[in-house]
């Protein structure tokens, strides 16, 4: 039996963390007060009993295993309150220390118990908090990008709008001014677009809007910019265009693309557009006078029965 | 091959030894498989110059470092220090208490309870590095329980090297659990004469294999 003055026990019953002093038969020689409230057993009725017996919880593989190198090879062990769950008891955290020691050639092992568990609720609370912050900002960024796509994009098409088409073609203009390039625009109109709406009705005529949308988009270049301008109007802007003529290979490609509307069984509709182009630097400076150009070329081809594609002509 | 080659070699599956029993007593704890592996060992001496040593530095880690240090004494003393990126912690924590993250994976803001887990697990795996030397000299050591910081990996490169004398293990150690693979490394300081004795015993184990 470990020989030590009952005074330095009674010191630990004092200390704000459960206490076990086993030898190394395992059998339990201390057992202070902290112990008694964490576990509800009494000191008497844990000394000189067999650790596993008193603490069924502790009798895992792994612990034994533990014990056995802190007897044998003087280890130190810490197992945290996070990781296990319910080693001292089920209803606190406690974080668990085990300390070899020695006196008069006998081994001991001091096993710690500190309840974090007001620590583990305030981490908890802490953690929670946190999450909510991140999930709201999470939120936040989603809608910021939701705002950005309604400023920028046409709803119905998701084509870029105005205000995107403006910023884009500046930009290109200046780029085009800057490399002495060629910037193409080209005017769009559904041909007959008011008599579809009337008959068949704005879902119809919204439906065949976005076919036009998706077939522009296919027939343009990677850099192209097509956007919605209003109604049934689209607009394109083509840069870096080598030849004038060059704008020829993207209207065919708009000529040839499929451009039959399947709406039910019943209805399909050919659609025709009048496309207008103009460019930079032959036919105006600014964009307002490309537009204004583009739009009077797609007039133009309007006027001629629609379904064509011609440039602005400066008479 | 090299005879240090197959010094070398011997320190490996020594440590290989150490660490496989961690592996074992982790898995059981956190009831999933782990596998510790140390591919490759070094051993750094203050006598090499600068740009020796930081060619090894340099293949460890980047970035924050999340590091448990233990202390050993008695017949041979030093320091063991187990590596990991920080980055990599998050992901790892959750693993061991099995727990889903809502969290950034990356968030470098651990807690009081995370710092606990990584201390648990570096007392595991420092033990059974720092055992195998104490068993392979066969001799008893006092260890104290990790310690767990964060470092900035530059910082920690230069405390090493304010040290004037020193001798440094260089463990590799990769740690896969449930398919997730982190590379850290443990850094040993030692005692010239302890690594000395080290190497003594190694020779002699490789004497006993070649006869």
């Amino acid at each position: 039996m470990i020989y030590m003055d009952r005074r330095l026990f009674q010191i630990l019953d004092h200390i704000n963390e459960g206490i076990i002093i086993i030898d190394e038969k395992l059998n339990i020689i201390y057992w202070n007060t902290q112990m008694e409230k964490l576990t509800n057993i009494k000191q008497e009725k844990a000394i000189n009993r067999n650790l596993y017996e008193r603490l069924p919880s502790l009798d895992r593989n792994y612990f034994r295993n533990a014990i056995d190198s802190v007897v044998k090879k003087d280890y130190k062990y810490f197992f945290s309150s996070s990781i296990h769950k319910g080693l001292i008891t089920d209803s606190r955290k406690v974080n668990v220390r085990v300390n070899p020691f020695k006196i008069d050639n006998s081994r001991y092992v001091l096993i710690e118990c500190i309840d974090v568990t007001s620590q583990a609720l305030r981490i908890e609370q802490l953690k929670k908090f946190s999450n909510e912050l991140y999930l709201l900002n999470k939120e936040l960024k989603e809608k910021e990008k939701e705002i950005e796509k309604l400023a920028y994009y046409d709803q119905l098409t998701g084509l870029a709008n105005r205000t995107l088409f403006y910023n884009m073609a500046e930009k290109f203009l200046e780029e085009a001014k800057r490399n002495n390039t060629k910037l193409g625009l080209m005017f769009i109109d559904i041909d007959q677009f008011k008599r579809i709406n009337d008959k068949y009705g704005h879902k119809v005529g919204d439906q065949v809007v976005v076919e036009v949308a998706n077939l522009l988009e296919k027939s343009t270049r990677k850099h192209d910019i097509v956007s919605r301008y209003g109604g049934d109007e689209f607009l394109i802007l083509l840069p870096n265009i080598k030849h004038y003529n060059n704008y020829k290979i993207i209207a065919s490609r708009i000529a040839i693309a499929n451009r039959r509307v399947i709406v039910s069984d019943d209805i399909q509709i050919d659609i025709s557009l009048s496309i207008g182009v103009s460019f930079y630097p032959r036919d105006g400076e600014t964009i307002d006078d490309l537009i204004f150009k583009a739009d009077k070329a797609m007039y133009c081809a309007k006027n001629r029965g629609g379904n064509e594609c011609i440039h602005y002509i400066t008479k | 091959m090299h005879e240090k080659d197959l010094t070398y070699d011997i320190l490996k599956e020594i440590f290989n030894i150490g660490v496989g029993k961690a592996a074992n007593m982790l898995s059981e704890i956190v009831g999933k498989k782990i596998i510790l592996d140390i591919p490759n060992i070094t051993i750094l001496e203050s006598k090499e110059d600068d740009e020796e040593i930081y060619k090894h530095f340099s293949a460890l880690p980047q970035g924050a470092l999340m590091v448990s240090s233990m202390k050993f004494g008695e017949k041979i003393t030093g320091e063991a220090n187990l590596l990991f990126p920080a980055n990599k912690m998050r992901i790892f924590i959750n693993l061991c208490i099995g727990q889903p993250e809502y969290m950034n994976e990356e968030d470098l803001n651990f807690t009081d309870m995370d710092f606990d887990i990584i201390r648990e697990v570096g007392n595991i795996i420092l033990n059974s590095i720092i055992g195998e030397i104490g068993n392979t000299l066969d001799i008893s050591l006092k260890y104290t329980l990790p310690e767990v910081r964060l470092f900035n990996k530059s910082k920690f490169e230069i405390g090493l090297k304010d040290k004037e004398e020193f001798c440094i293990l260089l463990l590799y150690i990769s740690f896969i659990i449930d398919d997730v693979k982190i590379e850290g490394a443990v850094i040993i300081n030692l005692t010239i004469d302890s690594l000395n004795e080290l190497m003594k015993m190694t020779k002699d184990i490789e004497d006993d294999l070649y006869g």
